[in-house]
């Protein structure tokens, strides 16, 4: 048998772990023969105590014990920073919450005035044309004054077809009909649409200059809680058709 | 491994995750000098090794969560981070020759120093392993300076038995052959010493 055959062997037994192939006794009888294997298997030993004084040499060492510290510093920072991870992402839905609610509760309060003052003195007051003392009519019905009105006195009302004379449009301020007790304070009204009859408003006290007299006017009416009409805004004024 | 120690370990991880500085104080003690020995074998150089292991500890606090205990031993996962670290290290290492390993400079300086070869076998032994591929210089620090077996070594390299043994096969001839051709060369030099 040649020699090469044996060659992976002889590194196998110089390790001590046997052979891959075939019985280290065979390996050791071809030793026991072959001057150039015995050389390698010499040249195997030596290398065998070299990397052992290699190992030992090496045995006890480690990383530089500063490392530890900085190490535990680092685990430290890591699970520190973790809990922060959440905090910028809460703040960002705790800002879209608040920015929704605020846009829900506006767009709410826009949308609740818009058929019923609610609470309405305070502001309402402050957008009647109160009557003059004398308690004449008031001559600014026809001639409205450009009005300071909130939008909450606004009532959306589509703007009914004027079929007869001009007319103060819709976001004109209401005018207090005469001889009628003031509003309380806090007293709760309503703001109720009807039509009218054009004598009406003229025996009421409002100067009303219209060639139909049969005529009947859509108005807004504001109405205190004993049920009585305190101001009224007009819209249009539809013909009689006579 | 028996299942209470493997059951130990896995509690030692859960705390470890969860943030325990005396788990981690744990694991780095029990694996550090393992990782420390690898790298210096690979490396021949006790900064680099150094590095090496606070490479391999800062990885593994930022992914704990990427070691599964069912398919393997920390220490096994923590050799083969090590040997990652290295070849990346190479790569980048590759681009620059020290001024100090520069082969010209070297030998002036061996000179202008006075500084003669040193003859030891394990000098000469640790420059040859230095000088063996990677792939040898692994299964050579794993097998004959670690003491790992075949097996273990296969699981940390993540190739085939057979594969282990002949590499060990060839990074041994390749040493062996420094080793004699040091020791003749130095035979010779010290007969002529005695000639002149």
């Amino acid at each position: 048998m040649k020699c090469a055959e044996y060659r992976n062997d002889l590194t196998e037994l110089a390790r001590g772990t046997g052979g891959k192939h075939r019985q280290p006794e065979e390996a050791l009888a071809h030793l026991g023969k072959c001057v150039r294997c015995q050389c390698e298997f010499g040249v195997q030993l030596r290398l065998n105590d070299a990397l052992a004084r290699l190992a030992a040499e090496t045995a006890g060492s480690g990383a530089p014990p500063a490392l530890e510290g900085l190490l535990l510093a680092e685990f430290s920072a890591v699970h520190k920073v973790a809990p922060r991870n959440w905090k910028p992402g809460f703040y960002w839905l705790a800002g879209v919450a608040a920015a929704c609610l605020l846009l829900v509760w506006g767009g709410w309060y826009r949308g609740v005035p818009s058929t019923k003052a609610r609470g309405l003195p305070p502001v309402l007051q402050a957008n009647v044309l109160m009557p003059p003392p004398g308690g004449s009519a008031p001559d600014t019905f026809l001639r409205p004054q450009k009005p300071a009105a909130s939008p909450s006195l606004r009532p959306r009302r589509r703007a009914a077809p004027v079929l007869a004379d001009a007319l103060p449009a819709a976001d004109e301020p209401f005018v207090a009909i005469p001889f009628t007790a003031p509003m309380g304070p806090y007293e709760r009204a309503d703001i109720v649409q009807m039509d009218l009859p054009v004598s009406a408003l003229i025996a009421a006290g409002f100067p009303l200059r219209v060639s139909d007299t049969g005529a009947r006017a859509r108005a807004d009416l504001v109405v205190g809680e004993d049920g009585r009409a305190r101001a009224v805004r007009l819209i249009s004024i539809s013909n009689s058709g006579f | 491994m028996p299942d209470t120690e493997r059951a130990r370990n896995r509690q030692l991880l859960e705390r470890f995750r969860a943030g325990d500085r005396e788990a981690f104080t744990t694991v780095y003690g029990a694996h550090q000098a393992a990782v420390f020995r690898f790298a210096l074998h690979m490396t021949a150089d006790r900064g680099k090794a150094a590095e090496v292991v606070q490479d391999v500890f800062v990885w593994l606090i930022h992914h704990p969560e990427d070691y599964d205990p069912e398919r393997g031993e920390l220490a096994a996962f923590l050799t083969g981070v090590a040997r990652k670290f290295l070849q990346r290290r190479r790569y980048e290492e590759r681009r620059w020759v020290p001024f100090e390993d520069a082969p010209v400079l070297r030998v002036v300086a061996d000179r202008v120093a006075g500084r003669e070869a040193d003859t030891s076998d394990t000098e000469r032994l640790r420059a040859g392993i230095a000088a063996l591929p990677e792939r040898y210089r692994a299964v050579v620090a794993l097998c004959d300076l670690e003491g790992k077996s075949y097996e273990e070594t296969a699981g940390l390299l993540d190739c085939a038995v057979g594969t282990v043994r002949s590499r060990l096969h060839r990074a041994r001839g390749l040493l062996a052959r420094k080793l004699t051709r040091g020791s003749v060369e130095s035979e010779v030099k010290t007969q002529v010493r005695c000639a002149v």
